[in-house]
């Protein structure tokens, strides 16, 4: 279980987040709506640890969230690309695997390519793919490193219709597995067992 | 119970200051007549009382760079925001010091060596903790948000506190123009009654208007940074 | 864990191969700069320590231009909050990515530094010490520039002051790498500081570096 409480959160002199509370247990799916800067992307670096709140806690177990709980329970996906332009698809799979100690199973990164883009040459340089296959490969690392906590920031921004679908059934299996996911998003997906939270 | 909260110590320091700028105008009274009428020495004739303002702002440049090292340190190991405050307040007051030591420096080592600079060790050492000092104020000015600032001088305030032993042991580990060290050395000062003492006098009186300077300062930020958090839960 | 460490490294590797044109055109300043130095100079005999402080110098900017445009990319803020949330410590990539950028440009060096020494009429018979005194220079450089390197690229920096801060460091590099043309280049005495000041810079650089890409990036 996630408890955060009394979270505020400020940039200098500007008061970016006030007073947030809210708890989201194992098999629940939490959207963050919200118009655009109202915050959203802050308070999930706030939920994962990379920002210091200014005031308030966020608990994971009833533990006070630091780099190796964060570590080990938490996958996020932003908005902006991390992989590296220069390498190819498969050697940034395997640097960002190798980065969160998955070792590469060679069949289940073939199954979930195949799944998520059908054909595509693997050794491809990354900065040929298109924005939206950029995007795609961010859920590639959702379905190969496994960890029970996924944090989301506009995951369906400049996916085609199949590729929302497929990532909706994707959360919903984890969901099915007792994971827990927090997402910032301004399409609301249609999953059971799923919460709304409005940041104001 | 004290509680030391920036509240607390700013009312404190707000309190004492008085104290501090009549202690410094008695000091500067008594040190500015001692050196009037000290006399004259042997070989250099009156412009040896340039070590009078040299020799204290000296060691308040290295004293006040420790000192920052150390609340720097303090800082970043248990995230107090007033040690920052502290260096904050340090910094543009040590590098006015080292500017002072090379300028005063300079004249006279123009006056005795004839020559305004020289790349001996000491001198050379001195220039870098200059640099330093600058880099260190012009890191704390250059963040849109100063909790950032406040982090990156403090990185830089403790790789400079390498410099520091460089800087005081120059004259002992290399063959330098610059004198040895007359006062804290082993086997005690080898400065004489009155000129020890009018050396120290003229030390307490710097030190006491440089600590007037930086309770100012700091009393300045810490009002400044709780109007602006009073501001912040307004909105 | 050490499988996953070892693949790291050599992915890691195939990046440092893949940015050598930066370092080649860095390089390549470097020849063009002493050259010009050599031409201006051409009716005076110069020392040799005059034509190393011009080559101390030239590396100084290639070093801190080199890793300040590495870690502009490297550690870019999606970059860092993945390296945030992994097992191995933001302290030991910093580590990685410092050695790989010394490879990277020691051996560049090496392959220039013939040419160099010649524009700038540097005695052979000392070439080797020089180039071991570059390469133990540039260790310590590069700890150096990636600690400055890390506080300049943040997003609200307004100052480019990366050169400033990093200077002060560097100097006793300079000093004692034109000293050690006075003590006998053979002996080993020459060469410790370096090891020393490496060894200092190893202890806090990563930490440093880390620290303010934690910090200061967000």
């Amino acid at each position: 279980m996630l408890n955060v409480s009394h979270l505020s959160f400020a940039r200098g002199n500007k008061l970016v987040l006030k007073d947030i509370n809210l708890s989201i247990h194992n098999s629940e799916v939490l959207v963050i709506k919200g118009s655009n800067g109202i915050g959203k992307s802050t308070f999930l670096s706030c939920i994962a640890g990379f920002l210091e709140p200014l005031e308030g806690t966020v608990e994971y177990f009833s533990k006070s969230i630091d780099p190796t709980i964060s570590a080990k329970n938490f996958i996020f996906v932003g908005e902006e690309n991390f992989a590296y332009e220069d390498l190819s698809i498969l050697d940034n799979i395997y640097y960002w695997l190798s980065l969160n100690c998955v070792s590469p199973n060679q069949k289940s990164i073939h199954r979930s390519m195949e799944y998520l883009f059908g054909r595509i040459d693997v050794n491809k340089k990354f900065h040929q793919l298109s924005y939206g296959q950029k995007r795609k490969m961010r859920m590639l690392l959702l379905l190969l490193i496994n960890k029970p906590v996924w944090i989301l920031d506009d995951p369906f921004n400049g996916l085609d219709d199949e590729t929302i679908s497929k990532l909706i059934k994707i959360i919903s299996m984890k969901r099915d597995q007792h994971g827990m996911i927090i997402m910032a998003s301004h399409i609301i997906p249609h999953i059971k067992n799923m919460k709304e939270f409005e940041l104001s | 119970m004290i509680v030391l909260n920036p509240k607390n110590i700013s009312d404190f320091l707000d309190r004492y200051k008085k104290i501090l700028l009549f202690s410094f105008l008695g000091l500067l009274v008594v040190s500015l007549a001692m050196i009037i009428f000290i006399e004259n020495d042997y070989y250099q004739g009156v412009s040896f009382k340039i070590m009078f303002i040299h020799v204290p702002a000296a060691w308040l440049s290295l004293m006040f760079f420790g000192i920052m090292g150390t609340v720097s340190i303090i800082g970043l190991v248990f995230k107090s925001p007033t040690s920052f405050t502290i260096a904050r307040a340090i910094s543009p007051i040590g590098l006015l010091m080292s500017l002072t030591v090379l300028f005063t420096g300079s004249i006279w080592g123009y006056l005795t060596w004839g020559a305004f600079w020289v790349w001996d060790a000491r001198l050379t050492s001195m220039l870098i903790l200059t640099f330093i000092y600058l880099g260190h104020f012009l890191v704390l000015n250059s963040f849109e948000h100063f909790q950032k600032s406040d982090f990156a001088a403090a990185i830089l305030a403790v790789i400079g506190l390498v410099n520091l032993p460089v800087v005081k042991f120059s004259v002992n580990w290399w063959t330098t123009l610059h004198q040895g060290a007359s006062v804290f050395k082993i086997g005690g000062p080898s400065l004489s009654g009155i000129y020890l003492l009018t050396l120290m006098i003229s030390f307490f009186c710097v030190l006491t208007l440089c600590m007037y300077w930086i309770t100012n300062i700091f009393i300045t930020i810490i009002e400044k940074r709780r109007y602006e958090r009073m501001r912040l839960f307004d909105e | 864990m050490i499988n996953n460490f070892l693949l790291l490294l050599s992915k890691e590797f195939k990046l440092m191969l893949m940015k050598s044109t930066q370092s080649f055109i860095l390089f390549c300043f470097i020849i063009i700069a002493s050259s010009i130095f050599g031409l201006a100079l051409r009716y005076i005999q110069i020392d040799n320590k005059i034509s190393m402080t011009v080559i101390w110098i030239l590396l100084f900017l290639t070093v801190i231009t080199k890793v300040e445009k590495v870690y502009l990319e490297d550690f870019s803020d999606p970059k860092i909050q993945q390296y945030m949330l992994s097992p191995f410590a933001l302290e030991l990539i910093v580590l990685i990515k410092n050695f790989m950028i010394y490879l990277n440009l020691v051996i560049f060096f090496l392959i220039t530094s013939p040419i160099v020494f010649l524009t700038l009429s540097i005695d052979f018979d000392i070439f080797w010490q020089i180039n071991i005194l570059a390469a133990l220079s540039l260790l310590s450089l590069v700890f150096i520039s990636s600690i400055t390197a890390s506080i300049a690229n943040s997003k609200s920096n307004r100052l480019a002051i990366t050169s400033v801060v990093t200077l002060p460091l560097f100097i006793p590099i300079l000093i004692f790498s034109i000293g050690a043309i006075d003590m006998d280049l053979g002996n080993i005495n020459s060469y410790l500081f370096f090891l020393a000041y490496f060894l200092l810079n190893l202890a806090f650089s990563p930490l440093l570096t880390s620290f303010a890409l934690k910090k200061l990036s967000m």
